[in-house]
């Protein structure tokens, strides 16, 4: 199947689950709270796309958005910082775990899988040391207005999951960055050979991903007034699994976060029908694993072994 | 041949191999582990130390054992998770022998992913891990149930060693029994190269499944150990055991990339990772450090290992 299949094939996927979706439940009827976790998820995956593209993983994404949202609510409240260096230094944390992963799979040579485990690990610790594994609560108005706030009847995290669209379309699409990132996956050491910057590319791709799960990291917070250590946990498996679902390959090189954002929602909308469905979280697990497992047999299938 | 040249080279041999180094760490760390708790010493001590190290050392077997075949395991975790549910749950021998049942099918189950359907082990482990969670608390929400009393005696029992140790070794010996063997010496060509071992005539897909079977056997037997330990089943005990699994394996010189490493070695690794954890509990420090540790230190080992050729990822 070609990506521009596989992205099709996505959309429709979407929609046809909205449609029974909606028949059978009686919900989703309305649009914008759909988008609007869509929008989170989205945001993660589009960090996640870039780094699969080129040939690697992000496992650490999960801590990031935690840390992320937990971290704000430190500097704003505890520290009495303002909101913009709240959140200025908070991008600057996710920044720091962005090069340190891509430091560590472009330098050291060690596998990106093991690598952002390795940083994941780490974060997960740093924050347990730090916080006690206490919730943080606070609030932000400019953040709650980005994560929860409607302009009309438009989610403003739609409106900032749409600029975070673009500037990824218009990256990988457009610039010499996004031609190495596909380049690096496609076959590495032609790659360089070739003349791409391997090094910053690679930087580049974690970068990304360390700051967009930053970025979502604060609109959840904003979304929800707090932060807390497995705030970010669904976006582990699930940004993984949009990006596959809408046809990239985990090996890098071919796909589109077209396809991602198509990922994003179908799996929002999984997340949001199983929970309406009052399963406990057991069962809940069960389905959704079970589903997703199912998704990625009949879309990631790689015959290159 | 002369004895003597014999002896020196096996000598010379064994300090060239990774093996010998990773041994050498593990006495080193479990030298320090003595000095700081001489309690050790006492039989009754040492057998809840083996008690409390055989989940990392099965579930570093488990992870070895995908890692050979070019694969990766995120479900051991939630594997191990699930079989204390189920072996305290029931409270019964009949039912640790269905929760053993259980982690073979599981591994199955995530080879047939792998190998019939073609989906990344990364993918398949990490969707499963979910599932297999799930199922754990379904069984048990809260931590509690019962372990029988004859798998409680087991794991007390000592004849010389603790019996833990000795379920090490026996594994070992028949891994090396196996590894010898036409079907474990295929597993290993499988892991260097597919396409190599396909043109070679071996039944890679048969071979994949094996490996996962017995890798889940081994995450089940952890689990067995640690219900056993902790003399009860909880649905999310196993998560750290995933990420140290990792690390036991690599420290203890398998290759991500396949084809590469041995269970000796893993063994080492598995004590490294088990004891310096428990050192660090007893020198104090917070629990929470373990996470950065073993991130580190996983880190730190695959830096080691490519700068010694072992885990260089191909281009």
């Amino acid at each position: 199947m070609s990506t521009g299949a596989r992205v099709v094939g996505v959309y429709i996927a979407t929609a046809l689950l909205w449609i029974v979706a909606a028949l059978t439940l009686g919900h989703f009827t309305d649009v914008w709270p759909a988008l609007q976790s869509a929008a989170f998820l989205g945001v993660v995956a589009a960090g996640q796309t870039v780094v699969i593209l080129a040939a690697g993983i992000d496992l650490s994404v999960s801590m990031v958005v935690s840390v992320s949202a937990v971290s704000v609510s430190l500097f704003i409240g505890s520290a009495h910082l303002g909101t913009a260096p709240g959140i200025l230094a908070t991008l600057g944390l996710c920044l720091l775990v962005g090069v340190a992963n891509g430091a560590g799979v472009h330098f050291l040579r060690v596998s990106p899988m093991v690598m952002t485990l390795g940083t994941l690990s780490i974060l997960e610790g740093a924050f347990l040391l730090y916080t006690n594994g206490q919730v943080a609560t606070g609030h932000s108005s400019l953040l709650h207005e980005l994560g929860g706030g409607t302009i009309g009847n438009i989610p403003v995290a739609v409106l900032v999951w749409l600029a975070v669209s673009v500037v990824t379309l218009a990256v990988l699409r457009l610039t010499r960055f996004g031609r190495g990132i596909y380049a690096i996956g496609s076959n590495a050491a032609a790659a360089r050979l070739s003349g791409v910057r391997t090094g910053w590319v690679t930087m580049g791709a974690y970068v990304y991903s360390a700051l967009l799960a930053g970025v979502a990291g604060l609109l959840l917070f904003g979304y929800a007034g707090q932060g807390y250590m497995d705030l970010g946990d669904p976006y582990q498996l699930n940004s993984i699994a949009a990006v596959v679902v809408g046809g990239t390959s985990i090996l890098g090189g071919r796909g589109s976060y077209l396809g991602t954002i198509g990922g994003s929602i179908l799996l929002s909308l999984l997340g949001a029908a199983l929970t309406s469905m009052n399963f406990g979280a057991g069962l809940r697990d069960i389905v959704a694993g079970s589903i997703i497992l199912a998704l990625v047999t009949l879309y990631a299938r790689e015959t290159r072994d | 041949m002369n004895r003597g040249i014999a002896i020196s080279r096996i000598v010379r041999m064994s300090w060239r191999s990774p093996v010998t180094w990773i041994w050498a760490v593990a006495v080193i760390i479990l030298g320090i582990y003595l000095a700081v708790d001489p309690g050790l010493l006492n039989l009754q001590q040492l057998q809840n130390f083996a008690l409390e190290l055989s989940p990392y050392v099965f579930t570093a077997f488990a992870q070895a054992l995908v890692m050979l075949t070019a694969g990766i395991d995120l479900s051991i975790g939630a594997t191990v998770s699930l079989v204390t549910t189920i072996v305290a749950k029931t409270g019964t021998v009949e039912g640790a022998a269905l929760a053993l049942a259980a982690g073979v099918l599981i591994g199955l189950a995530n080879g047939i992913f792998v190998s019939v359907g073609k989906v990344p082990a990364i993918i398949v482990t990490l969707a499963s891990s979910f599932i297999i969670s799930g199922a754990a608390l379904l069984i048990l929400p809260t931590p509690g149930g019962t372990v029988a009393a004859p798998l409680v005696n087991f794991g007390g029992a000592t004849l010389g060693l603790p019996v833990a140790i000795w379920t090490w070794v026996l594994s070992l010996a028949i891994w090396g029994w196996f590894k010898r063997s036409p079907t474990g010496r295929s597993l290993y060509a499988v892991g260097d190269s597919v396409a190599g071992a396909r043109a070679a005539g071996l039944r890679v897909t048969e071979l994949r499944l094996i490996a996962y079977a017995i890798s889940g056997l081994f995450a089940a037997l952890a689990g067995l150990f640690l219900a056993i330990q902790t003399s009860g089943g909880d649905p999310t005990v196993g998560t750290p055991y995933t990420l140290s699994s990792i690390a036991a394996a690599v420290v203890g010189g398998v290759s991500f990339f396949g084809g590469r490493g041995t269970l000796r070695g893993t063994l080492g690794g598995a004590l490294i990772i088990g004891a310096l954890t428990s050192v660090l509990f007893f020198l104090g420090v917070s629990q929470f450090a373990q996470y950065v540790v073993e991130g580190a230190v996983l880190i730190a080992a695959l830096v080691i290992a490519n700068v010694r050729g072992f885990g260089r990822a191909p281009a």
